[in-house]
């Protein structure tokens, strides 16, 4: 993973929801994973710009399709995440697993 | 049930054009679905998702209008794509050549014949005539009309020229070679000082017209 291509904690959150959701992922649908399962509130406007920045890294692709009446005839926009997406995700994975390794957070001992 | 109308229109006017359509439809569906439950609820909803929503929408207005802002993110994409697909990427760097060197082409041969100026002193007052009659059209000059023509005084010089190939001898084998028959003030008309001249070419002006060998500009 070269500079700068790493995955944002939010970015990641996003991704991960994206990829549970699998054919199912657009923009309510994500707003809403990441609420339920990370119990975070997440604006939409929030969620679609991290989606666009997945876009431009190479980390996930959009597809718009034709929304119906239950959203006024507006675009429904689908993303998947890429191979580069689920590469830099499992990295990230790793990373973390690595930190973690053997870790055992001390206890404050300082009195107040 | 209409999602409230003033959210919706300042979510929209933020929004830029290429996302606003997704993103006041997901707000609009999740409203509808939640209206279903609680009219008051999804109107409150709907108004703190727009507002909340207004600062990322202007800050994904402003990354769409700079394209170039993430540069380094998109050549360190194009370079992991090219990596990955070396069939492509040898498409990709082919087409680009054979395109940069058709265009390179074309510019050069059009910059040569149309736009560079001609190597001529007086390249702008220079003009080729010809003549035209009821059988030809476009034609070169007899020698009688020439001499008419040179008497006019809307040119300031004349000169006539005539295209062909001589046989040069006496310098080892035979060679035939490119050579233009020129009047005597051909140079003069177009501004330019030949490499070497024959002296006796203005004592012959008057009886006639005059041959030249060109040389080859080596």
């Amino acid at each position: 993973m070269g500079r700068g291509d790493y995955l944002g904690e939010f970015e990641q959150v996003v991704l991960l929801a994206v990829a549970r959701l699998d054919d199912d992922a657009y923009g309510m649908r994500i707003r809403e994973e990441i609420e339920t399962r990370a119990g975070r509130r997440a604006s939409i406007g929030a969620v679609y710009a991290t989606l666009e920045r997945l876009v431009s890294k190479g980390y996930a692709r959009e597809t718009d399709l034709p929304g119906g009446s239950e959203r006024s005839g507006l675009a429904r926009r689908f993303y998947a995440v890429t191979p580069a997406g689920r590469t830099a995700l499992e990295d990230a994975r790793e990373l973390q697993a690595r930190m973690w390794a053997g870790l055992k957070l001390k206890t404050d001992r300082r009195k107040p | 049930m209409t999602p409230p109308r003033l959210p919706r229109v300042l979510l929209r006017l933020a929004a830029p054009a290429h996302d606003r359509a997704v993103i006041v439809g997901d707000l609009d569906e999740e409203f509808r679905a939640r209206a279903a439950r609680s009219t008051a609820g999804a109107r409150g909803w709907y108004w703190r998702q727009a507002l909340a929503s207004i600062p990322s929408a202007l800050r994904l207005r402003a990354d769409r209008a700079a394209p170039l802002g993430d540069i380094g993110g998109d050549v360190r994409l194009a370079l992991r794509t090219l990596r990955r697909q070396p069939g492509f990427a040898a498409a990709a760097i082919l087409t680009m050549g054979l395109g940069a060197g058709i265009t390179t082409g074309v510019v050069s041969i059009v910059e040569t014949v149309l736009v560079r100026p001609l190597p001529y002193a007086n390249d702008a007052r220079v003009y080729v005539v010809y003549e035209s009659d009821g059988f030809r059209r476009g034609g070169g000059f007899s020698w009688a009309d020439f001499v008419d023509l040179s008497s006019v005084r809307s040119f300031s010089a004349l000169a006539a020229f005539n295209g062909g190939s001589r046989t040069l001898t006496g310098f080892g084998a035979a060679e035939r070679l490119p050579a233009t028959y020129v009047t005597p003030r051909f140079f003069t008309v177009l501004g330019v000082t030949p490499a070497a001249r024959r002296r006796s070419w203005t004592r012959r002006r008057s009886a006639g017209p005059c041959v030249r060998r060109r040389r080859d500009p080596r």
